[in-house]
């Protein structure tokens, strides 16, 4: 039986903070797929999503004695991991971050799915290409991911109400281009 | 899971107009927007061998590093090691010693973490030179004027029927409003059981039940009805009058028959929303942090916001002691403080747990206001309602303190009131209804994060 699967958060991380890292293992079960779609809805490559998410949990697990939930959420920590290891990854393959890196990774996996998906994400820059890559992001990380205010604004290093106006900004600007006689 | 995607959007969709209501009237197209959004989403679910086998690693990762805290020693310090060493256990032979990831006074230290913190600003100067008020309408619908009113409204009505008419299970104790004495008689709220101050911060809902909380202490009577809270949606008058800012005075809007502006006074933009009385600013453009310079004290910090509140004339008698809720660095020097709302000495709280209130952004280096949130009418009817919590029920709610895994304990829990937003159709209508807010005593960590927990006395569904 797992000890740790009914603690809540705030308590595995308390655990972690005590050295007990074996709390760290429930923390891993209950953000893997999230931090995967994360990495896999911008790079839509599956290799690339899981070796980036093997970087993201092995140093999430180094660093977790010194996260202080002071600063903000244990996600918003996680998901900034996640972030520079996705700008780190951009940056190895010489692209530039948004959603136009997409469509040249490819690992030939599943081509079909992926030429699909490529296929809609020209849709989405219809909405998304003329936005600054925070604002697309912040887009992303509240549409696509679910995630809170809170945690975007600790991912992004803003405060929570600047990341509410970066989106509610970034929202209008879409609804502008769709409805220009919004304005 | 067509139910679960609606919720989704909807949600989102509320999200954005509670970020900025200039857009409410545009529900429509928010929720095609959304619903366009999430349809592109790429599918992304992991291979389940590729989750266990990280899964594998990440204990056994664990283990090593639990195992080499024996050897730890400052001069252990190894920037060289990677992810990679860990997960697999390997140490560092320097100089005949055992080298792994760092410690100071017997914290492990990441030799490569950067926390994420990147900031991108805009033009390294504000402009203030954007003089009077281009306004933007939207929304279309023809409103009453501003709404606003200020201190504290709040009228014991009887149950409309529309109340009534609320869709079966929202409020299961709807039933007993018809009971509420009739008319416009009382402006009185006060129960006898009245709240202690608490400090502003945030709380979490309970997760996963609440067997992991425990409470050794004697809960309060209860009373046997409380004032459920529904903010007017058509209060005259009030508060936009009397707010300037940066010179643009607010009451020349009075009179418009919209129901939501976006104006530009100054430095800030505005977002008025007349039919439900709410209004935040944010400075147009993004400020450039200065590096060097010194970054405020809590206390400047806080004298710089409550000048502001002062300048736009906004009063704070319905609200508590301002808090710092987010320090500034010189890294990141714009600080959060919130001013929590209380009614009638009852802290409010959202369903989320962080206190509602109003949230004003400081830059702690220019000393300037950035931006201002969670201001709204305080003008309410009040419905009295049966409690259907009883004393028993919640204490059997909890965990033992006996039990393992440890306990979060919490402390002597206060008469709240918990917001709930609903929709209905394009409206929204905001609800405060009672609450036992218990502040989390232990562990350290979760007492760091200021966390609580609310537990509504109404049935909520």
């Amino acid at each position: 039986m797992n000890p740790y699967k009914e603690l809540p958060e705030t308590e595995l991380v308390a655990k972690c903070l005590n050295h007990e890292l074996d709390a760290f293992g429930e923390l891993y079960a209950r953000y893997v797929q999230k931090i995967y779609a994360y990495f896999y809805r911008r790079i839509l490559n599956r290799e690339g999503a899981e070796d980036l998410t093997s970087i993201t949990f092995l140093k999430a697990l180094e660093g977790v004695a010194n996260f202080n939930p002071a600063r903000g959420p244990f996600g918003a920590w996680l998901y900034g991991i996640a972030g520079n290891n996705l700008i780190d990854f951009y940056r190895r393959t010489k692209k530039t971050e948004g959603l136009e890196q997409a469509e040249n990774v490819s690992d030939g996996v599943d081509v079909e799915k992926e030429i699909h998906a490529k296929a809609e994400l020209e849709r989405a820059r219809g909405y998304l290409e003329e936005l600054p890559a925070e604002q697309k992001n912040i887009i992303l990380l509240r549409v696509w991911d679910g995630l809170s205010f809170k945690e975007i604004a600790g991912i992004i290093g803003k405060s929570e109400p600047a990341a509410k106006m970066a989106f509610g900004r970034a929202v209008r600007k879409i609804r502008a281009k769709l409805s220009p006689s919004l304005n | 899971m067509k139910e679960e995607l609606e919720k989704e959007i909807n949600g989102i969709v509320d999200d954005i107009i509670r970020t900025d209501f200039g857009l409410k009237g545009d529900r429509a197209g928010l929720g095609r927007l959304v619903s366009d959004l999430l349809a592109i989403r790429p599918d992304a679910s992991p291979d389940e061998s590729f989750v266990l086998k990280l899964q594998e690693k990440i204990n056994q990762g664990a283990v090593n590093l639990t195992k080499t805290r024996s050897v730890l020693s400052d001069k252990a310090f190894s920037p060289e090691r990677t992810a990679k060493d860990i997960s697999e256990g390997r140490t560092q032979a320097t100089a005949g010693q055992i080298s792994t990831i760092g410690t100071k006074r017997g914290r492990l230290i990441s030799p490569f973490l950067k926390l994420p913190y990147s900031y991108i600003f805009g033009s390294a100067a504000m402009t203030l030179a954007i003089v009077g008020a281009i306004f933007y309408i939207s929304g279309g619908q023809t409103g009453s004027g501003a709404i606003l009113t200020f201190p504290t409204d709040i009228q014991i009505s009887a149950a409309p029927s529309r109340f009534e008419a609320f869709p079966s299970g929202d409020f299961s104790a709807a039933k007993t409003a018809a009971s509420a004495p009739s008319g416009n008689e009382s402006k009185e709220l006060s129960l006898a059981a009245a709240p202690n101050a608490v400090a502003a911060g945030q709380m979490a809902s309970p997760s996963g039940g609440l067997k992991n909380y425990y409470f050794t202490g004697i809960l309060p009577d209860l009373p046997n009805t409380f004032p459920v809270l529904l903010a007017k949606s058509d209060s005259g008058g009030g508060v936009l009058n009397k707010l300037k800012v940066n010179g643009v005075d607010l009451s020349a809007f009075n009179n418009t028959s919209v129901e939501t502006m976006l104006i530009k006074a100054g430095e800030y933009q505005v977002s008025l929303n007349f039919k439900k009385g709410e209004m935040s600013l944010y400075k147009i453009k993004d400020e450039e942090i200065s590096g060097g310079a010194a970054i405020s004290s809590d206390a400047e910090i806080i004298r710089i916001a409550d000048e502001f509140l002062n300048q736009i004339g906004v009063e704070k008698a319905s609200y508590g002691e301002p808090a710092i809720i987010r320090t500034a660095s010189a890294a990141y020097p714009f600080a959060e403080i919130l001013y929590p709302l209380t009614l009638n000495n009852y802290p409010v709280f959202r369903q989320g747990g962080e206190r509602v209130g109003i949230n004003i952004a400081v830059n702690a280096q220019t000393k300037s206001v950035v931006s201002l949130q969670g201001l709204s009418t305080l003008a309410f009817e009040a419905y009295p309602y049966e409690i259907s919590a009883t004393k028993e029920e919640i204490m059997r709610m909890f965990g033992n303190e006996e039990a393992k895994p440890v306990k979060t304990k919490l402390g002597a829990p206060l008469f709240s009131y918990l917001e709930i937003v609903r929709s209905r159709g394009e409206e929204t209508e905001r609800f405060l209804i009672p609450a036992l807010a218990f502040p989390v005593k232990e562990p350290a960590a979760a007492v760091l994060a200021n966390q609580s927990v609310v537990i509504p006395l109404i049935t909520v569904d």
